[in-house]
């Protein structure tokens, strides 16, 4: 099912990439520029697609993301990246190695100025590149970065299409250049939607913060309340993007899951560990300022996947949209088994414990706390959550229930291999992946 | 497992687009059937079509030579032969066009603008496609006197 999504959306992915690319073909018989020269021309016209697809993908579109869930797109953008910077640094150099003389371009001085546009788009990228995979070692703050990352890529992006106007032998006929506009166009009206629409509706749409409540490891439970309208309708288990002491405009949003359930209550929360430079600041909100949220997003939900009994597996911060599910489930008065395996290193560190321990009382749960330094006397489990510890605590109907990671990248790969080698289905297990920030 | 799923998504789709970007150069380089097609234009041209022609002049009072002079610079223009050759220092002065006349014959002119590949198979020059009456004119326009 999965895998048959993913056809699906690796097919629209090619269409939209190379589309543009084969309909060139169309109404020219021949031009006798040999193979690899169209080879290299097909590998930048390819690559520079790829680069408008780039701003797609993280454009937000619900729907579009939903089947994947949100991280497998953004980890989709950050190495498909790499694969369209190898076809545009190709580009120039298959076509200089099948004729020398073009190498004179690389002369600013002396080159035509589409040539220079081109080589300009290359170096934009090559940026783009080396500030977004090395951005920690190279210290940039996120935002900055953010900014950087939005016009490094809408120059790399701009100049590529100038470079293919201005040489303009495949996009010669109108109807072709047309045609070719149209696409840029497309790709500069998604930013103009991500960057000038998206933020003027949520700027409409404000929110009131109402709480900032601490909670045990360094975290906070921001609260906010939509001030004047609705907010939205969402799934437990769902993340929105989080603007505080700034202007939707600003890109200083930061995605955080909603810790929060959806029944009854309007307020929306987002349970916030102390990590980097934004959260940091979660402790200095006060009550009554504005923020924005973005959302709903993600696949990660008990409700998209209806099972008998649900397995939830947290490490760190990662009870956050496992308790919007516990709270919902609560809510609903639903009465469906929940076991709940919860790492931490520190018992007095974990967090929403006291709100875990009310739920109990409240739902069919289960609760499985798995410290890496236990307090003397403890006689629960230590350690981290291993197939030992899964085996011991999972009914022997584990392979009908459906299970929910969120944690670390290494917690969670561990536990999906586990859960993999205790015969649990792969399509049962969900994760999602917040290594965003 | 999700970040493999992601790379495997992208691995996928990267080998995909290379491949059809290889299927895209094969699709236009399909035999050599259309080279000697084009190469065909070239020789069973008369030579000197279009280009010597009786000195009458047109309703606006320009010779023939004058109008295919002036129709070559729109063709010229239009295929962008600039973005490589330059005229009278316009241009990119890579591949001066001054004087070319005396430099090639006509049929050699021609071959280089419709099948570059037979004066050099090593060059990274496409062949134009143009009609009888542009290819003509555009012979006309670069050999003409004013910038030989």
């Amino acid at each position: 099912m999965r895998l048959a999504w993913a056809a699906f959306w690796v097919a629209v992915y090619l269409c939209m990439a190379l589309g543009p690319l084969f309909v060139l073909l169309v109404g020219t018989t021949q031009t006798n520029a040999g193979f690899w020269w169209d080879f290299a021309i097909a590998l930048g016209f390819a690559g520079t697609a790829m680069m408008g697809m780039q701003f797609m993908l993280t454009a937000r579109f619900k729907h579009a993301m939903a089947p994947f869930g949100i991280d497998i797109i953004y980890y989709f953008h950050r190495y498909i990246a790499v694969v369209a910077l190898v076809l545009i640094l190709a580009h120039p150099i298959v076509l200089a190695s099948d004729n020398p003389a073009l190498l004179g371009f690389l002369n600013p001085l002396r080159a035509p100025w589409q040539m220079t546009a081109g080589l300009a788009s290359i170096v934009s990228l090559t940026m783009l590149m080396v500030t977004s995979w090395w951005r920690r070692r190279l210290s940039l703050h996120y935002d900055a970065w953010r900014r950087w990352h939005s016009a490094l890529a809408i120059a790399a992006l701009g100049l590529a299409l100038a470079h293919i106007g201005g040489v303009g032998h495949y996009v010669a006929a109108p109807w072709k250049r047309a045609l070719w506009t149209a696409i840029g166009a497309s790709w500069l009206g998604v930013i103009a939607y991500v960057r000038i629409v998206s933020p003027w509706s949520m700027l409409r749409r404000p929110y009131d913060v109402v709480d900032v409540r601490p909670e045990r490891g360094d975290a906070w439970t921001v609260v906010v309340r939509p001030r004047g309208h609705q907010g939205f309708r969402y799934h437990p288990g769902q993340f929105a993007w989080l603007t505080l002491r700034a202007s939707p405009f600003a890109m200083h949003e930061h995605p955080f899951s909603i810790s929060s359930s959806p029944v009854g209550s309007e307020h929306l929360e987002f349970t916030i560990k102390e990590l980097g430079d934004f959260t940091a600041t979660i402790k200095t909100v006060r009550s009554g300022e504005t923020a924005f949220v973005d959302g709903p997003y993600g696949a990660f939900t008990i409700d998209r996947h209806p099972a008998r009994g649900y397995v939830f597996i947290a490490g760190g911060i990662g009870i956050a949209p496992l308790m919007g599910m516990l709270r919902a489930l609560a809510d609903r008065g639903d009465t469906r088994p929940i076991i709940l395996f919860y790492a931490y290193r520190r018992w007095e560190r974990l967090t929403c414990r006291e709100a875990i321990e009310t739920l109990r009382s409240q739902i069919n749960l289960r609760v499985i706390y798995v410290l890496g330094e236990p307090p003397e006397g403890w006689d629960g489990e230590t350690g981290r959550i291993d197939s030992g510890v899964l085996s011991r605590h999972l009914p022997s109907t584990r392979r009908n229930l459906h299970y929910f990671v969120c944690g670390p990248e290494a917690m969670t790969e561990a536990v999906e291999r586990a859960l993999y080698d205790l015969g649990v289905p792969l399509g049962q297990l969900h994760t999602e992946l917040f290594d965003m920030a | 497992m999700r970040i493999l799923f992601a790379k495997l998504l992208v691995v996928v789709t990267g080998l995909l687009i290379v491949m059809l970007a290889f299927l895209f150069a094969l699709l236009r380089n399909p035999s050599d059937d259309a080279r000697v097609a084009a190469v065909n234009q070239v020789t069973q041209t008369t030579p000197g079509a279009g280009v010597v022609a009786p000195a009458t002049s047109d309703a606006n009072g320009r010779t023939p030579q004058a109008t295919a002079a002036a129709r070559g610079r729109a063709v010229y223009d239009e295929q962008r032969c600039r973005a490589c050759h330059s005229i009278e220092g316009e241009g990119n002065t890579r591949a001066p066009l001054d004087g070319v006349g005396d430099r090639l014959t006509e049929r050699e002119i021609r071959l280089w603008i419709v099948a570059p590949q037979e004066m050099n198979p090593a060059v990274a020059k496409r062949g134009y496609e143009l009609s009888e009456e542009d290819l003509n004119a555009l012979v006309v326009y670069v050999t003409a006197g004013s910038h030989q």
